[in-house]
Parts: C-alpha cells; sequence; structure tokens
C-alpha cells in the first residue's frame, strides 16, 4: 500500500504565501494618524432621531453627538446643512419630497457643548447651508502620541404648534462636518 | 484545505492556519481608535509645471460602515485662523477642475479599506500667476441606512487636503505685520496673535517675535509666534501662548516680524487684573420683566443688566417679540446701553406697541459675534380688553375710600342743605316762631 500522502504541506505552504502576499501587499498601507506626514481623521457621529417631538418655546434637546477629531497640524471645524434655511424637512426614507413638502417652521439649532468632557456655555445659533464655525486653532491632537479630541455638539429643534407631524414619512436633515486643517 | 467536516484539522494544519491568521491580522489596517474618515496627507507643497504629477493622497475608511467618498477639487482662500475657505457649487468644481485634474472623482469604500487619489496639476488660472491654492474635498456619507426613526439628523463628514502649488516664475515675498491682541486663554494663559497679511505672489511663512514689557521697562516674555503659511493677499493670525504668570499691573507688548526684505512691527498695551488675568466682562440679565399688557395696549418692559466681570462692556443685543411657537419676529428692538463698568448695574426700559391677544415670546439677547453673553426669554399673554362699565367698575373698586369720602361729603352737603330749607319752610309758615 502506497503510503498516504497528507495534504497538511501543501495547504501550509499555501497558507503562508497568502500570509506573505497579505503582508507585502499593499505596502503603501497608511498607519493611523501619527506625527507625520500631516493626517486628519474625523469620526462619524450616529444617526440622532429624536422620537416624538413637542411642541413649546423651549424646543427638544437632542442628545449630545460626540466627534472624535485627531490631527497632527492646528485644525477647525464648521458645520453645516444640506438645506439652505436649516429647517427639517419631509424624507421619504429615499429621499425628500419634492412636491409640497411639509417643513418645520424653525430652523434646527446647534451649540457646540463639550471639548474633551469639559462643558462649552450652550449657544444655540440657527444651522444653515453657510458653514458657522464650531472650532477654529485647535492645537494638535499629537504633542506626542496621537489622541483624538473628544468634541460634542448638541442640536434642539423647536416645534411650533402650526407644524404638521410628518405622517407616513419622517422629517430629516443631513449635517456636514467639516474639519480641515490650517494652510 | 486539509480539513474535512467531522474531521480534525492536522497538527501542521493547524499551524499554518495560526500562522496565516497572525499574518493577516499584522497586515489588517489598524483600527483607529476614533473609527471614522482618515485622510493623508492633508497639505501639499510643491513646485509644479502644468503636467506634473502631485503625490497621492490616502483615504481610507475606518469606520463600520461602507462609505459613498466625492472627490473635489475647488480653489481655496484662507480665513484669519489659517483655515481654508471654499465652496463647492458647479462653478468653483469647474475652476477646480482646470487647475487640478483628480482621480478618481468618486469612492466606495468598505470598512478598513483605503484608496489613493491621484492629481495632475493643471495650467494657473491666470497667465504668469506663480502661487496657486486649492483644496480636495472628501464629502463621505454612510451608505447602510441607519435604523432610526423619527425626525433625524444625517451626518457627512467633510475632510480637506489642502494644496499650495508654486509655478515658474518670478517670486516676490512681501507683506507687514498688521495687528497684535491678546485675550484671555484657559488656565491662566495669555493668548497673543500676531495679525499678519502676505502682499507678494507667493505663500510666506513669516518670523513673528513677542515681547512684552513690564511697566518699569524690564523684558518678561520673549517668545516667537508659531510659524504658519500666509497665503497672497490674505491675513492670518498666529497664535503665541503665554504661560508664565505675570502679576497684576499695566504691561507693553511688541510684535516684530518680517516678510520678505520689509520688516514691520505693532505695538499694545494692556493691563492684568490679577496673574495672566486680563480684565475681563461677564454680561448678565438680572431680570427681564414679564409684561402682563391688556391685549392692544402700548407697554413697557424692564430689562435689568450687570456687569459682574472685572473690565467694561459695550453691549450689543436686540429685544424680539415673536408669537409663542412661530416663526418670524414680530419686533426687533436694537440694545446698545452705553459702556458698562466693572460691577456696574443698569436698567433698561423699552416700550413696545400693543399686541392682540394670544401667547407671545420675549427674548432680550446680547452677543459678540456668534458668541452670544447673556439670554433671557418670557413668555406672556395680554389679557382681553374690558368694556367701559367694567373699566368703571373696576376703577371705583379700586377707589373705595375715595369714593366713601366723596359721598360722606355729599350727604353732608345734602342733609345741611334739607335742614337749612325745612328751617326757612317753617319761619315762612310759622311767622311767630
Amino acid at each position: 500500500m502506497p503510503p498516504r500522502r497528507s495534504g497538511a504541506p501543501v495547504a501550509s505552504a499555501l497558507v503562508l504565501a497568502v500570509a506573505l502576499v497579505a503582508m507585502l501587499w499593499p505596502a503603501e498601507a497608511p498607519a493611523a494618524c501619527a506625527a507625520t506626514p500631516a493626517c486628519l481623521e474625523v469620526s462619524f457621529p450616529p444617526d440622532l432621531a429624536w422620537g416624538q417631538l413637542d411642541p413649546g418655546p423651549g424646543g427638544n434637546d437632542a442628545p449630545e453627538q460626540m466627534l472624535a477629531v485627531t490631527s497632527n497640524e492646528s485644525w477647525g471645524l464648521r458645520v453645516a446643512s444640506d438645506l439652505a434655511d436649516g429647517r427639517m424637512t419631509e424624507w421619504t426614507g429615499g429621499a425628500y419630497v419634492v412636491a409640497s413638502p411639509k417643513i418645520l417652521s424653525q430652523p434646527l439649532r446647534w451649540s457646540l457643548s463639550s471639548i474633551d468632557a469639559v462643558p462649552q456655555g450652550p449657544s444655540f445659533q440657527p444651522l444653515s447651508s453657510d458653514p458657522g464655525a464650531v472650532l477654529s486653532g485647535q492645537a494638535s491632537t499629537c504633542p506626542g502620541a496621537c489622541a483624538a479630541a473628544q468634541i460634542g455638539l448638541q442640536y434642539r429643534q423647536i416645534i411650533s404648534f402650526a407644524d404638521e407631524p410628518a405622517g407616513a414619512n419622517d422629517y430629516r436633515i443631513q449635517v456636514m462636518y467639516d474639519a480641515a486643517q490650517g494652510f | 484545505m486539509t480539513r474535512h467536516r467531522g474531521s480534525k484539522p492536522s497538527r501542521s494544519a493547524r499551524r499554518a492556519l495560526l500562522i496565516a491568521a497572525c499574518g493577516l491580522a499584522l497586515t489588517s489596517a489598524p483600527a483607529a481608535a476614533s473609527g471614522g474618515l482618515f485622510v493623508s496627507p492633508t497639505g501639499i507643497d510643491v513646485r509644479v509645471r502644468p503636467g506634473t504629477s502631485l503625490p497621492p493622497i490616502v483615504v481610507r475608511n475606518d469606520s463600520k460602515r461602507t462609505l459613498l467618498i466625492d472627490v473635489a477639487a475647488a480653489p481655496a482662500r484662507q480665513d484669519l485662523s489659517g483655515l481654508p475657505v471654499f465652496d463647492l457649487s458647479e462653478p468653483s468644481v469647474r475652476a477646480g477642475r482646470r487647475v487640478l485634474r483628480v482621480s478618481p472623482r468618486r469612492l466606495r469604500l468598505a470598512p478598513g479599506r483605503h484608496a489613493s487619489v491621484g492629481m495632475i496639476a493643471g495650467r494657473p488660472p491666470t497667465r504668469g500667476q506663480v502661487g496657486v491654492y486649492a483644496v480636495v474635498a472628501f464629502t463621505a456619507r454612510q451608505l447602510q441606512k441607519s435604523d432610526t426613526e423619527g425626525a433625524v439628523v444625517a451626518p457627512t463628514i467633510r475632510l480637506t487636503s489642502n494644496l499650495l502649488l508654486r509655478y515658474p516664475g518670478r517670486v516676490r515675498r512681501d507683506g507687514r505685520a498688521t495687528a497684535l491682541r491678546v485675550e484671555q486663554g484657559a488656565k491662566r494663559t495669555l493668548r497673543f496673535f500676531a495679525r499678519i497679511r502676505s502682499d507678494g505672489n507667493v505663500h510666506v511663512r513669516p518670523p513673528a517675535r513677542l515681547t512684552v514689557t513690564s511697566a518699569k521697562g524690564r523684558h518678561v516674555v520673549r517668545r516667537a509666534f508659531r510659524s504658519e503659511n500666509v497665503l497672497p493677499g490674505f491675513a492670518r493670525e498666529l497664535p503665541t501662548d503665554v504661560t508664565k504668570l505675570l502679576p497684576a499691573g499695566d504691561y507693553h507688548a511688541r510684535l516684530d516680524t518680517r516678510v520678505g526684505r520689509r520688516r514691520s512691527a505693532r505695538e499694545i498695551d494692556f493691563t492684568l487684573v490679577g496673574p495672566n488675568e486680563l480684565p475681563t466682562p461677564e454680561l448678565r440679565i438680572e431680570s427681564l420683566q414679564t409684561p402682563q399688557p391688556d391685549a392692544g395696549e402700548d407697554f413697557d418692559v424692564a430689562l435689568d443688566l450687570h456687569n459682574a466681570g472685572t473690565g467694561p462692556i459695550a453691549p450689543a443685543g436686540a429685544l424680539t417679540l415673536t408669537r409663542t411657537g412661530q416663526e418670524g419676529e414680530l419686533s426687533r428692538i436694537p440694545l446698545r446701553p452705553s459702556k458698562l463698568a466693572a460691577g456696574e448695574r443698569r436698567r433698561l426700559s423699552i416700550g413696545l406697541d400693543g399686541v392682540p391677544a394670544g401667547s407671545y415670546t420675549l427674548t432680550a439677547r446680547f452677543a459678540e459675534g456668534p458668541r452670544v453673553l447673556a439670554e433671557r426669554t418670557v413668555v406672556f399673554e395680554p389679557g382681553t380688553r374690558p368694556s367701559l362699565l367694567d373699566r368703571v367698575m373696576d376703577w371705583l373698586a379700586g377707589n373705595v375710600p375715595l369714593m366713601l369720602t366723596a359721598f360722606a361729603a355729599l350727604l353732608l352737603i345734602v342733609v345741611t342743605s334739607m335742614l337749612a330749607y325745612i328751617r326757612k319752610l317753617r319761619r315762612s309758615v310759622l311767622p311767630g316762631h
């Protein structure tokens, strides 16, 4: 009876080859932000959903939205909306309603609420497609090893008694967090 | 594969799998702590000619969802803090394409994947232009739908890479210091800002130095400002923090800089009210009276201000009247009281026109740029205007003592007159008496 040939060496060689290729390719895989070269990384905050919004002058405050910013140069953060006047608009789930959409009467308001867990005085400003400065001239977060700066933002939506419920649809707005380093 | 269902893998195969797993673990992209969109390099400063390939920009998805990323180049300006100012309107993106050809223009990146974006320099917008400034903007949104319901705020991230392109031509470096200011930083830090303008045809990184002198003429601080790029035609504020504790007193600060061959300086005087403590105003609205007018009746509102800080302030704000929960201001009255000294209190009285019955919100707000210094809101409902009879009855009810006195006086007059008349009548009827 001929000796049974084991497939193990062949498999081992194959797997090692795959591992080697994986180690060597792609060689330019970027590391996380370090001292050089200049780099910037910003995390996505989760989608923010209010559920039920109540009418009243005090408005509805959303839970704090956190962004983590890592930058090895001085940096700034701006916020803007996709809708010019910052008012949440009826959304079908795939797109804004085009024909006579329901639009909330008041714009969504934003405020910087914390920097690295240090509370900042609330100062709500209406959101619009013109970028509003959240922070500017912030120092590098990589003085030695890089650590992300934790930036908290809060949103407030005032609902009027004239605002209609969205019915089967939802109200929606897209918020753009624009992070950049100085020239 | 040596592994079959129901059988154990051989020892060598298991070893191979372990090695492979280690290899793959080593080669997978490191998961950044923040887990989002990563871009590097975020600044490229190169000499180019039309057709020059620029170093590629690496963009990586460190988030847990697939990202759709739009890539676009656009001409950029610079704000005072040095951040790029640009827009991604169609004309701007068209102008960006003439300066820089970017490829690819759209990316779809699975979690942990990265891509390189290549760029080729085009012609400068104007013939003979030496410095051309642009950004490559990466606008990313998550593809998977979230399971949130109700009113939704969906986030999008935009990161930019700044491009400083120098075309062949005669370089002219020029500029000057235009201002020096100081503001209170965190934790007893004084933050000085040197404003420097570039008037040449290419960006500069001007060296700038700060010297602070005490009232006795002794140099107490000497340090350099952070040297940063200033684009031609723009001004930029370069910061430097002074953490050395300076005692209360008067000081003199001087900024010295050199841009190209031109030297310039700016000087300011400032006062500290404590160790590294600038006189800082703190405006408070101590009270905003809730008005109680009748419907349609003009009314006054009293607003009490207090400067609780250590420096003077000339506040600017407005009193706005809106229907509660509705958009649009019914009236807006600018508030510009004269300067309040440290510790000073002041009452403002503001007259407003009458409003119909309903619920109204009155907001007093003082701001400095986008920063709100003080704000207070009250909600009120004007009463319905009573009828004439009700108002007369109300007046009478409110003046009972006066009415009683008047009634008593009238009664006295009537009784006295009646008695006099009776006496006169008796005399005429009974002449013997």
